[in-house]
């Protein structure tokens, strides 16, 4: 069955491998992975996080490019109505609502997390970044200064960082604007292999470090790997290495945000699904382990000893990627150009993630109210553009943080659990397996059925509790917020809990009068037959 | 590094890079790119 004559499609296998492997490939895979694997066990984090790979990362990978294909099928491309189809349920459509919802949201504030990757680079060329950073501490100020949130003799205004911005707005607009087969997947060709090539060649200049400062013969490249990579056993008795491992492959693969189901609802019926799914995730694998975890915990090993190195790795990958990094750099021959090349890479990872945020909007708003893709990018343009103010000069008021934890943590594992229980459980593990392997060019063990419908949807219901207990509460109450910041965190709520009322809303008025489909169509016969 | 750095460094890398491998063998040999 081809594919309803209004939608797009992809226009190569390879071009949607790289669209899904680029949404996942993120600043999590470079600055995220390596700091839980050191805080975590070190090696020995790498058995919960294969585990939870195989358990949780694989099998959502799979639902998410069956159930995207099969509601593209069906001329849907968003999770709501993909629910509705899928289990012939109005009422599930709106859980669909948060595989909107958290892609929008991250988009908000990633956006200006990515313009600042873009300034930095500009900044290690052209400015004073290296200068900055050369300096050591002063590198934290010249970050608050960049934010707008001091004011110092580098940066007097938030101008730079405003028209960075604008710049980075303005290109994943251009890439959206332009298409799911001109925009995504002509970008995803050409930014992949040059993100993988940057990556290998400051790979390349870590591993060659050797041991740059000889007054510390210990502080060599071997013992920076041994940092991330020696096993500390005893770690495994403890949960939280195991909810931390579980949290990592969820970051990483872009899993449980709606992004791969929509991306997936522009396959052909006859499209390998399978297949697909397990070779984005072997890429994103790559970029995350190979490359990820060879630059910034061995590079700040040798520089900084394993004392300064565990310092700044607890006070979060954020600031060892924009101010260690850069410190480091400041210590190595042609340190600008290496400064350059790293943020350069983050930057193109951070805008294939970025674009692939705000496809699911744009399709909700083509697929459901048949605007057009041109006024419906314009709708989503001046929301998020809007939207993106609150982040950049609330900052200093905690905004972003309050966007990430209900978009960017809790929504996924919430959205992850309504899509398992809908593919497993509703849709049957049965009619679910035909239709992934459909196409497929290869056959997924028949184990991961037992482990989709039970092990996946158990695991994800734990995490789901253990969150909500553990982070939900305290957030919900406040705890840690300065008295001041309370009316902007609050305001934030207000903001999302209206967007998801407003989208629980379009829902509501895009399915008025409109019937679910036959159960006896072309499509779910073969399922059943 | 640990002996036992080692071998979780080889195992790791060496399960990526044979999926990796075998993903787009698989895919070259389907002669659908």
């Amino acid at each position: 069955m081809a594919l309803p004559s209004n939608r797009e499609a992809w226009g190569s296998r390879l071009g949607v491998i790289l669209a899904v492997a680029g949404s996942a490939v993120g600043l999590g895979n470079f600055l995220r992975f390596p700091v839980q694997a050191a805080q975590n066990g070190g090696g020995a984090f790498m058995i919960p996080y294969f585990v939870s790979l195989l358990l949780l990362g694989f099998p959502l990978m799979l639902i998410e490019w069956t159930l995207g294909r099969y509601g593209g099928m069906h001329g849907y491309g968003t999770a709501p109505s993909i629910f509705a189809v899928a289990t012939r349920n109005h009422f599930l459509k709106y859980f669909g609502v948060v595989g909107i919802f958290v892609p929008v949201v991250v988009f908000i504030y990633y956006t200006y997390v990515e313009s600042w990757l873009l300034g930095f680079a500009i900044q290690s060329v052209f400015g004073a970044l290296m200068e900055a950073a050369a300096e050591g501490s002063a590198m934290q100020d010249f970050l608050l200064a960049y934010q707008g949130v001091t004011q110092n003799s580098w940066f007097g205004s938030i101008a730079p960082a405003y028209i960075c911005f604008l710049v980075t707005f303005t290109l994943n607009f251009f890439i959206i604007y332009k298409g799911v087969r001109s925009g995504i997947e002509i970008f995803s060709k050409i930014a992949m292999p040059i993100l993988l090539f940057l990556g290998v060649i400051i790979m390349v200049r870590v591993v060659t470090l050797g041991n740059p400062l000889a007054d510390h013969p210990g502080w060599n490249i071997a013992n920076g790997f041994g940092f991330l990579w020696n096993p500390d056993f005893s770690a495994l008795k403890n949960s939280k290495v195991w909810m931390a491992a579980a949290g990592q492959v969820f970051f990483t693969l872009s899993i449980g945000q709606g992004i791969i189901l929509t991306y997936a609802s522009y396959l052909n019926r006859k499209d390998d699904v399978a297949l697909n799914g397990l070779t984005s995730v072997s890429l994103n694998e790559f970029a995350e382990v190979i490359i990820g975890g060879s630059i910034v915990i061995p590079a700040a090993y040798v520089f900084m000893g394993p004392g300064g190195l565990s310092e700044v790795a607890n006070g979060g990958a954020f600031n060892l990627g924009f101010v260690t990094m850069p410190q480091i750099f400041a210590h190595m021959q042609f340190g600008g150009l290496f400064a350059f090349l790293w943020f350069a890479m983050l930057f193109i990872a951070g805008i294939t993630s970025s674009v692939s945020m705000l496809q699911p909007a744009v399709a909700f708003v083509d697929d459901e109210f048949r605007l057009g893709r041109d006024k419906s990018v314009l709708a989503i343009l001046v929301f998020t553009f809007l939207a993106c103010h609150g982040v950049i000069f609330g900052i200093a008021h905690g905004v972003m943080d309050e966007m990430d934890f209900w978009g960017g943590t809790f929504g996924l594992v919430l959205f992850a659990t309504a899509e398992v229980i809908i593919f497993g459980w509703i849709f049957g593990i049965d009619r679910a397996w035909k239709e992934t392997h459909f196409g497929a060019d290869i056959r997924v063990p028949s184990i991961f059925k037992f482990i989709i419908k039970y092990v996946t949807s158990a695991f994800l219901i734990i995490l789901l509790v253990s969150w909500t207990v553990q982070m939900a509460i305290p957030t919900l109450s406040m705890s840690g917020v300065a008295p001041e910041n309370r009316i902007w965190v609050i305001g934030t709520r207000i903001f999302l809990a209206g967007f998801v009322l407003t989208l629980s809303a379009l829902v509501y008025l895009a399915w008025q009068g409109r019937e679910l489909p036959d159960v006896d169509n072309e499509i779910d016969r073969e399922l059943t037959s | 590094m640990s002996i036992s750095g080692w071998i979780l460094i080889s195992l790791s890398w060496g399960a990526i890079l044979s999926l990796v491998t075998f993903c787009f063998l698989t895919m070259f040999r389907t002669g659908k790119m």
